[in-house]
């Protein structure tokens, strides 16, 4: 099997996990308890008045006929609009999606790369105090719990010494001042994306080190680790050219699905921080049940996730020769 | 001056339960264009030996005394950086499970070149290249795999690769760890016999280290065979097939089955191998020994030489 066989085997699967996802969601959300307009009655309404807020909905047909309705839109590429905003769903995920991008994707790549560096530093530098310290720190940081870590961080950095904004993303008299260019925008968001940011940081990294720790300390006990000593190769060659190719594949499978859900945003630290971003939204769609945009939500997570997982498959595929999928 | 002298050494790993000795009172040499062949069972210390020769030890192994000289230079008293340039380029080895020795993502031939690059750093391309070329037609490999993965090669292949990196600066020793243990006999066969010609036509000086000892009486010059981390009889492999004078010596060839003598049982030797938690008394055999006597127990023996140049520490002979 070559590769072309490969990515098309593994498409026909992205396609069926896919269709079961979509399929799962649907049934799914509206097995949950409560319903969707059950807010926007009251009691003085007439029964026909009722059915008609139903009808507008979509919801006075046939469970299964409003899931071939569902299939056709999706193939349509229509999302629909959403119950609660009244707008078109992808309008409401589009801006979400970003500043969730913004914070969560580029925390995960940051705390990788730092992780993924000082993991490296720990392994060789085992059993030294400075090994000691980068564990016992990582293991600290990885198990905090996050909202009191964020709290903790609003009330020094933001509350005590002023530093940051307590919330948000941006400010307000900023943006709207028409004077007001591209980089005094970009500053403002950036000055706003600190704590979360920091907060997230140090949630991450020490998960990457201790990951990186781990696989360095494994395969230095390999065999070929000891020809490559015999041979009279520097440390510093053994450790790059013979040890870190082989220690980087468990991390790059746990960096890359990281990056595709990264995503997915999280509810509690855009609730402590208020930001914008598409965890939140997904918490309040769910509860709402704001099927348009849940299910869009959530499609768009699985499609980003199952492709992630190809291409883990495909890259690793060039970092480890034994896996040519042939 | 001889290639190799080692003199009273003794070593010791640290372990959680304790010092365990694994070697002691180790006394030997090799001359240029020798093949020396350590014996034993597992555990009883020919790998940490032929480790300590090239100072690949664990963290936890400790030189207690003794001295390891290559042409005259104390291994021991090296620099890193000196001890950087001495290995491969003086002695190189092949390691037991030579199958994992080779890094699985990395292209046979681009290992070679490392060895190679590593101590001639301003060795050009195209020279490089030949000399790999020149070692994959020593060992007979075809050229065409050079750039294959040690995956796509069979265990016999991988054996060869392994040994043609070993060649590849033309070290004066080698060190060869149970080199062909995992291969089928036929292909054992031969790469002995390839690297039997290859050795008698550079000169090289071997180490073989193996637990076969009918195979070390076939490759090599002279045998040592050791027990419990000592050596308890050496000699030319001629005297010590014909009249191996140490009881354990005796017990290692009645435990072989051979193709010339006549079928007879074979008979295992009784009991556990030896751990020696350090400074013991007597004899390491003692515990097995079908003539032991009680004086065997407290007095360490001191070697005998029983014909030329044939050695055997036991108080009974």
């Amino acid at each position: 099997m070559n590769l072309k066989t490969f990515i098309l085997k593994r498409s026909i699967q992205v396609v069926i996990s896919f269709y079961v996802i979509l399929s799962l969601l649907f049934f799914l959300l509206r097995l949950s308890p409560g319903d969707p307009y059950s807010k926007y009655i009251d009691s003085d309404m007439t029964q026909q008045e009722i059915e008609l807020i139903k009808k507008q909905m979509g919801l006075d047909k046939h469970i299964f006929y409003q899931y071939l309705i569902y299939i056709r839109n999706l193939i349509k590429m229509d999302f629909g609009y959403s119950f609660h905003y009244g707008t078109h769903v992808w309008d409401v995920i589009k801006n979400k999606i970003l500043n969730t991008i913004l914070l969560f994707t580029t925390s995960v790549i940051v705390s990788a790369l730092v992780g993924i560096f000082l993991g490296r530093i720990a392994a060789w530098r085992r059993n030294t105090s400075l090994d000691a310290g980068l564990t016992i720190a990582s293991l600290v940081t990885h198990t905090i719990f996050l909202p009191w870590l964020g709290l903790l961080l609003i009330w020094i950095f933001g509350y005590k010494f002023e530093l940051f904004p307590l919330s948000g993303i941006y400010t307000p008299e900023i943006w709207l001042d028409p004077e007001c260019g591209f980089l005094r925008k970009a500053l403002d968001v950036m000055h706003h994306m600190a704590l979360p940011f920091l907060s997230l940081f140090l949630l991450h990294f020490g998960g990457y080190l201790l990951l990186m720790r781990n696989s360095m300390l494994g395969t230095l006990k390999e065999d070929y680790i000891l020809t490559a000593r015999a041979k009279g190769l520097r440390e510093k060659d053994i450790i790059n050219r013979h040890a870190l190719p082989n220690a980087a594949l468990p991390v790059v499978t746990s960096v890359g699905l990281s990056l595709a859900f990264s995503i997915n945003g999280g509810a509690l630290t855009e609730t402590v921080f208020s930001w914008p971003g598409i965890g939140r939204e997904l918490v309040m769609a769910v509860s709402h049940n704001d099927y348009p945009l849940a299910q869009a939500a959530f499609l768009l997570i699985a499609i980003v996730v199952l492709l992630a997982n190809v291409l883990v498959d495909i890259l690793y595929a060039f970092l480890d020769p034994r896996i040519r999928y042939e | 001056m001889r290639l190799l002298e080692v003199r009273d050494l003794a070593l010791e790993y640290r372990t959680k339960k304790g010092p365990f000795l694994a070697l002691e009172d180790i006394q030997f040499h090799v001359e240029k264009g020798e093949v020396l062949a350590f014996v034993g069972e597992s555990g009883c210390g020919k790998t940490t030996l032929g480790m300590s020769i090239l100072r690949l030890l664990p963290e936890n192994a400790h030189i207690l005394r003794g001295e390891i000289l290559f042409e005259g230079r104390d291994i021991l008293r090296l620099s890193q950086e000196e001890l950087r340039r001495y290995r491969w380029k003086e002695v190189s080895m092949i390691f037991q499970a030579a199958m994992n020795s080779l890094n699985p993502v990395k292209r046979v031939g681009d290992q070679i070149k490392e060895a190679i690059q590593t101590h001639e750093p301003d060795i050009s391309k195209g020279e490089l290249k030949r000399r790999v070329e020149a070692l994959f037609r020593l060992v007979n490999l075809p050229l065409s795999r050079i750039g294959d993965y040690p995956h796509q090669y069979s265990g016999g292949m991988r054996q060869r690769a392994v040994i043609a990196m070993a060649l590849a600066l033309r070290p004066k020793l080698i060190i060869a760890d149970e080199a062909t243990t995992a291969l089928d006999v036929i292909v054992q066969d031969q790469i002995l016999k390839e690297t039997k010609l290859l050795q008698k036509e550079f000169g090289l000086s071997f180490i073989f280290i193996s637990h076969d000892i009918a195979l070390a009486f076939e490759v090599a010059d002279r045998v040592a065979v050791m027990y419990g981390g000592r050596v308890v009889e050496m000699g030319s492999s001629h005297d010590l097939e014909d009249s191996p004078t140490h009881p354990y010596t005796m017990a290692l060839l009645e435990s072989y089955p051979t193709l010339t003598v006549e079928r007879r049982r074979l008979r295992p030797i009784p009991g556990d191998p030896i751990k020696v938690t350090g400074g013991a008394k007597g004899c390491r055999f003692f515990m097995r020994c079908p003539e032991a006597e009680a004086s065997c127990k407290e007095i360490t023996p001191p070697w005998v030489e029983v014909g030329k140049g044939h050695m055997v520490s036991c108080l009974r002979r």
